[in-house]
């Protein structure tokens, strides 16, 4: 029986079409992968569904009924639930306060508190959820906040659940743990929506595949098991992509970024612990690990944001210290983890976010000026190269996809020629086509003779990308290897702070 | 060039909402005026009228525009970084205190260094006093909100003891200082007007602070930090050096503000004579979108009301504070976007609200 079924909707933007007159159907017990790139109406239609946009024409039905849905209450109090990229969630409250906010089971004018977490672990109980209910929220890992987040759409009594990119952030072992809690949703009877471009977790948890492209629905009856990769990669771009091209390096040379006896330490808490690492010109060295190890603040410190207790960095040779200027002048590019908070200005124009932190070198500036000429000319000329897709290149970058916001991230780093390359999450929230492009130019920078340190919560492009890869886990380097060499459980075991005898047990076992 | 076209054409889209908010608030003003017992539509017309009818009165517009012009560029100098800067009140008097001491101390000089002098020293110490306020957000971690307006404060008792202590001048009852030296007097444009040639120095001003702003890689780098913070520090800008700078600017214009007053108008400090030129300065610059340039613009504005008001209340009973209402209701508007929104979905304007639901939205493609 079909839960949902939304019918010749549509929805447009001031220049777009976001949704083209869209048949939408969801089974009751189903899990329904919402296929399609960025920009591809899958978010808007949902939105639609939970009351956050309002669609020009169509109807919506829920269990054969047709029903208006003004506002997120109205499809809250039919069952329809959302859970957001974004978590919005308090951090300074429990798991249980955040879950009943909104709707707290009282008493009198007080919040019953012993129903209230009561009814919040019998919910964690039947779900098999395993998180304590009088924890902080901020002290979570981002995996448990998502599954605090699904525990609020269960407490409201959510028959469908839509989930807008689920495992964005997520590490491969906690994108598992919530299979397994959307394999139990699935169970009880619930509908599910999960919005992806991943196609590795649509065909391992979907019942369904629908892809959506440009605003229209392509096809709604997809089955997952039957189709290859390629074929669903084909159906969500509309032309061919290579996918997971593999391309070691074919030749290193010196060290050109080394780090020594790193160590950093914070109201107490050691974040990181004598962090030793030497990249080699040619070579890209992947950083794998479970997000909240000490990644981001490894990063900080190698890029001079954040001055470290102790660390020796030296490129190509030569001693570095100082602060982000210092490090960007010596010749190494960052490309940011978050690049809409760190490393982009949204309401500036392409051509402006192409110069941020470079507009005092010579090339840019003259007396203390920008030389505006030289500017446009060179962000048209990175426009076309980074085929970056925009009107014109006074464009806000605000108004850009992930995919071209990111390349234009990637376009200013690169166009710098730098000794080293310093690149986070390259491709999150970035669409087939777009991660395909900015990898092959990373690889293109390597081969140039630039050391490459990539850190991606992606364990999936860490092993496709790099020549080397180093682990780490609690602020520390616990395992180097050449790339293909460990197998992804065996990495993930890794990363989840497994020692290296546990390796050869495995491998044991393996044989 | 990419060139003064799209300039022009990106300043009529920003121009749209702070002029739907100044109208807004002559509607709310004009409510106000209604409400006092006085014909809104009158009290308008006439306001706009005797504002321009007569070249003295002409002058007297500009002359109220002139300080306006300086606070309202400071203002925006500072907001251009994301600063806010409530402490204009507070540095335009220290500026005006020491222009008017160089003033009316300094003997035997000629005026072409007199003058200069004692008007660079009012931007001095403005700028000062602008710039300890960045030096407490920068050490500190001080908000500059806070300790603008605690600024302010200690400012504007400093000053009243000193003209009414040390500085007073001899025989006087009230307040003030000794007259300034006709040495360090600025020149009047028109006879028996205040209209001086100080007006020139604050529109230069805007103009050099719009070209550093649009042109300058310090303007970029205000720019960036002004938008987000985050980014500007990741590529390595020096945060605290340009906000330092930032509110120095910010300051010295505040403190020509009151050198102008000073030399041009009162020529000597008396006590309480702000007629609250820095915090009208919100306003101008507001109204500006926080354009140094444009800030000049809607100084003139509100010289017009003011001016206009001024001379009405020579010949009738309509209260000249009613520009005050305005002045604070153009803020209102201009800080509440939204409300704006919710005023012009109303009534006639109804058929605009399906396109204006799909701009908010607009965020949501994604």
């Amino acid at each position: 029986m079909n839960v949902i079924e939304m019918k010749n909707v549509s929805k447009s933007f001031p220049g777009t079409k976001a949704v083209d007159s869209v048949d939408f159907y969801l089974k009751e017990g189903e899990i329904l992968s919402l296929l399609g790139e960025n920009g591809a109406g899958k978010t808007t239609l949902m939105k639609i569904l939970y009351g956050m946009h309002h669609m020009d024409s169509g109807e919506i039905w829920f269990k054969g009924k047709p029903v208006q849905i003004e506002k997120p209450s109205d499809a809250i109090d039919l069952g329809i639930c959302m859970v957001h990229q974004h978590f919005m969630l308090v951090s300074a409250f429990t798991v249980a306060d955040n879950i009943i906010a909104g709707c707290e089971p009282c008493n009198g004018i007080f919040v019953d508190r012993k129903q209230e977490y009561r009814a919040v672990e019998e919910l964690i109980e039947k779900f098999h959820f395993g998180i304590d209910p009088y924890a902080k929220v901020g002290t979570l890992s981002v995996g448990e906040q998502q599954r605090v987040e699904i525990l609020k759409t269960l407490y409201r009594k959510a028959e469908v659940i839509i989930l807008d990119e689920p495992t964005a952030v997520l590490t491969p072992h906690e994108v598992d743990d919530l299979f397994a809690v959307l394999d139990d949703l699935r169970k009880s009877g619930k509908s599910v929506v999960i919005i992806t471009h991943k196609l590795k977790e649509t065909k391992a948890i979907a019942d369904r595949v629908m892809v959506l492209r440009d605003g229209k629905m392509i096809r709604d009856d997809v089955d997952p098991r039957k189709s290859s990769f390629n074929e669903l990669s084909d159906m969500m771009v509309g032309r061919h992509v290579e996918l997971g091209v593999v391309d070691r390096t074919k030749r290193t040379g010196d060290v050109i970024l080394s780090i020594r006896d790193l160590c950093l330490e914070e109201k107490g808490h050691v974040l990181l612990q004598n962090i030793d690492l030497d990249i080699h010109s040619g070579e890209i060295l992947g950083l794998a690990g479970i997000e909240g190890n000490g990644q981001s603040q490894l990063l900080e410190c190698i890029t001079g944001l954040r001055t470290p207790q102790t660390m020796t960095v030296m490129i190509d040779g030569k001693p570095v210290s100082g602060g982000p200027r210092e490090f960007l002048l010596s010749g190494l590019a960052h490309i940011p983890e978050d690049r809409n908070a760190m490393g982009l200005v949204s309401t500036m124009s392409i051509s402006d976010n192409l110069i941020l932190g470079y507009q005092d070198t010579p090339a840019f500036s003259q007396h203390g000026l920008l030389r505006q000429q030289r500017i446009q000319q060179q962000a048209q000329e990175l426009r076309e190269e980074f085929q970056i897709k925009a009107p014109d290149i006074q464009t806000k970058v605000g108004a850009l996809s992930g995919g071209n916001a990111q390349k234009v991230v990637t376009a200013r780093a690169l166009s710098q020629r730098p000794k080293v390359l310093i690149v986070a999450q390259p491709t999150r929230g970035v669409d087939v086509g777009a991660s395909e492009y900015i990898r092959a130019r990373i690889r293109q920078l390597r081969d140039e003779g630039a050391a490459v340190l990539l850190v991606s919560a992606d364990l999936d492009e860490i092993m496709q990308l790099s020549d080397r890869i180093a682990v780490i886990y609690e602020g520390k380097i616990v395992y180097e290897t050449p790339a293909d060499v460990l197998s992804d459980v065996e990495l993930g075991m890794l990363m989840t702070g497994g020692s290296p005898e546990d390796l050869k047990g495995a491998a044991h076992r393996h044989a | 060039m990419h060139s003064w076209k799209d300039t022009c054409k990106a300043a009529l889209k920003a121009a749209k909402k702070p002029a739907l908010a100044f109208l807004l608030a002559l509607i709310a003003g004009g409510i106000m005026i209604a409400i006092s017992g006085y014909d809104p539509f009158w009290v308008y017309y006439q306001v706009f009228a005797l504002a321009f009818s007569s070249a003295k009165n002409i002058a007297s517009v500009f002359a109220q525009a002139t300080p306006l012009m300086f606070t309202g560029i400071g203002y925006a100098i500072a907001a251009k970084c994301g600063l806010v800067n409530l402490g204009l009140e507070g540095q335009m008097l220290s500026g005006a205190m020491t222009s008017a001491l160089l003033g009316a101390y300094l003997r035997g000089l000629p005026m072409v260094i007199h003058l200069p002098i004692a008007v660079l020293g009012g931007a001095v110490a403005g700028a000062f006093v602008g710039g300890l306020t960045a030096f407490l957000k920068n050490r500190f971690g001080a908000r500059e909100i806070i300790t603008t307006v605690m600024l302010n404060e200690i400012i504007a008792l400093l000053v009243a003891y000193m003209c009414n202590g040390p500085f007073r001048a001899e025989g006087s009852i009230w307040g003030m200082t000794e007259e300034v030296q006709s040495t360090a007097v600025i020149g009047k444009l028109m006879d028996n007007t205040q209209l001086t040639y100080a007006i020139f120095l604050a529109l230069l001003l805007g103009i050099l602070l719009e070209f550093v702003l649009k042109k300058s890689t310090l303007g970029y780098k205000m720019q960036v930090i002004g938008q987000n913070i985050r980014a500007a520090k990741t590529a390595g800008i020096n945060v605290e050096r340009i906000f330092l700078i930032s509110f120095a600017l910010s300051g010295a214009l505040a403190g020509l503000c009151g050198s102008a007053m000073i030399l041009g108008v009162n020529f000597k400090f008396i006590d309480g004579f702000s007629d609250s030129y820095g915090w009208s300065g919100i306003s101008v610059a507001a109204l500006a979108a926080y354009d140094p340039l444009f800030s000049v613009v809607s100084a003139v504005l509100f010289g017009i009301l003011k001016a206009g008001a001024m001379i009405l209340n020579r010949t009738s009973n309509v209260p000249k504070e009613f520009v005050s209402v305005i002045q604070a209701f153009v803020v209102v508007f201009v800080a509440a976007p939204r409300m704006v929104d919710a005023i012009t979905s109303f009534g006639w304007l109804k058929r605009r609200l399906p396109k204006k639901q799909a701009d908010k939205e607009k965020g949501g493609i994604a």
